[in-house]
């Protein structure tokens, strides 16, 4: 199992890399996203915990959709997994629409709708863009407003579902006790509507796919088209 | 003639099937049966709300709540072991202490739970 968004002291969160770990190892997870923000400047290498994968997580939060182009070109070769900040209509779209994109946040963040239509859903699905169930939205909000949540999250699922595009189950979690394991998150998806199975693909098999697919082009084993299947002239 | 105080219990056959949740409350402080209890309420009343709940019969069982090890079984419905799952999810804070409530598993039988679950060493941090 994996949780692609996980944020500790390097960005938003309260708890150091290694409390973090400690945490998910304890709760069964596999790897945990190590989310960093990124505004131009470089990112520093992650600190190695044993027993757990820490996956380099960038998340790029542009004010436009010029901005969005320009930061996950500049970021692409520096992040395992690259992300965008959602909640803005014309970021979420524009998101959608690029394939440097890994992952979109929270797209229904902030907002009374679900900040995605059929033609953001049918981009994502071209583009292989996974759309983010956030479960730190849930865990935070309360009453009317979780209701709000709860219902743009339906909504998203839905699309997704239809136009065949890729969800990602992450905790979003800021400490460690925001930490959930995997089959957890996969719970709360399957009760949004997606069937069970694959429920708990959207945070074990779709997240390392995607992992070992980034990590492959990042040491120049794959390409557009073209993948390196047998790499016995490397070992010789 | 004798004067029946309580319905009898219903036979096997008649009961609603159940399954049973082992969990384990990780926190930096101890929590008790109480607490736990009152927390799972809340959470249950307002994730599923008043009309759901009792469909999921969720049932806590006291004497298998282990305070030292901070482990219990939970009692649910066949087709709300989901509903149970994010409801505990959604606990993450029991009389001001931070917790984590992880699923250890799920089974069929409280014996099975028992053995498989509550029998093992405790996992610390």
């Amino acid at each position: 199992m994996y949780d692609l968004h996980v944020h500790t002291n390097l960005s938003i969160g309260e708890d150091p890399v290694q409390n973090v770990a400690e945490m998910a190892k304890r709760l069964g997870i596999k790897g945990i996203g190590i989310a960093r923000y990124y505004s131009g400047t470089a990112i520093g290498e992650l600190p190695g915990v044993e027993g757990i994968d820490l996956i380099n997580c960038v998340i790029i939060k542009p004010s436009n959709v010029n901005e969005l182009a320009e930061l996950s070109r500049k970021a692409r070769n520096k992040a395992e997994i690259l992300m965008v900040h959602g909640g803005n209509y014309e970021i979420n779209r524009a998101a959608c629409e690029n394939s440097m994109i890994d992952v979109l946040c929270h797209p229904e963040l902030g907002r009374r709708d679900s900040g995605l239509d059929h033609v953001c859903a049918r981009a994502a699905a071209d583009n292989e863009v996974a759309l983010e169930i956030n479960f730190r939205e849930i865990l935070e909000s309360y009453r009317r407003h979780r209701t709000y949540v709860l219902s743009s999250m339906m909504k998203n699922i839905k699309l997704a579902s239809k136009y065949g595009a890729n969800i990602v189950t992450a905790s979003g979690a800021v400490s460690r006790w925001g930490l959930r394991s995997g089959r957890e998150l996969a719970s709360i998806t399957n009760l949004l509507g997606l069937n069970l199975g694959d429920a708990i693909a959207t945070s074990s098999t779709i997240p390392e796919e995607m992992i070992t697919k980034n990590r492959n082009k990042l040491a120049n084993k794959e390409w557009l088209g073209v993948k390196i299947v047998d790499d016995r002239d490397d070992k010789a | 003639m004798i004067v029946m105080t309580k319905p009898k219990i219903l036979p096997p056959s008649m009961r609603s099937s159940k399954r049973y949740l082992a969990f384990e409350i990780i926190s930096d402080a101890t929590i008790t049966y109480n607490d736990f209890v009152n927390a799972v309420w809340n959470s249950m009343l307002t994730f599923l709300g008043e009309f759901t709940t009792p469909q999921a019969k969720v049932w806590v069982i006291q004497n298998l709540f282990d305070e030292k090890s901070q482990r219990g079984i939970i009692k649910c419905g066949t087709n709300y072991v989901e509903h149970t799952r994010v409801v505990l999810s959604l606990i993450n804070m029991i009389e001001e202490k931070k917790v984590i409530i992880k699923i250890l598993g799920v089974t069929g039988t409280i014996k099975s739970a028992k053995n498989k679950y509550l029998a093992g060493e405790v996992n610390e941090l």
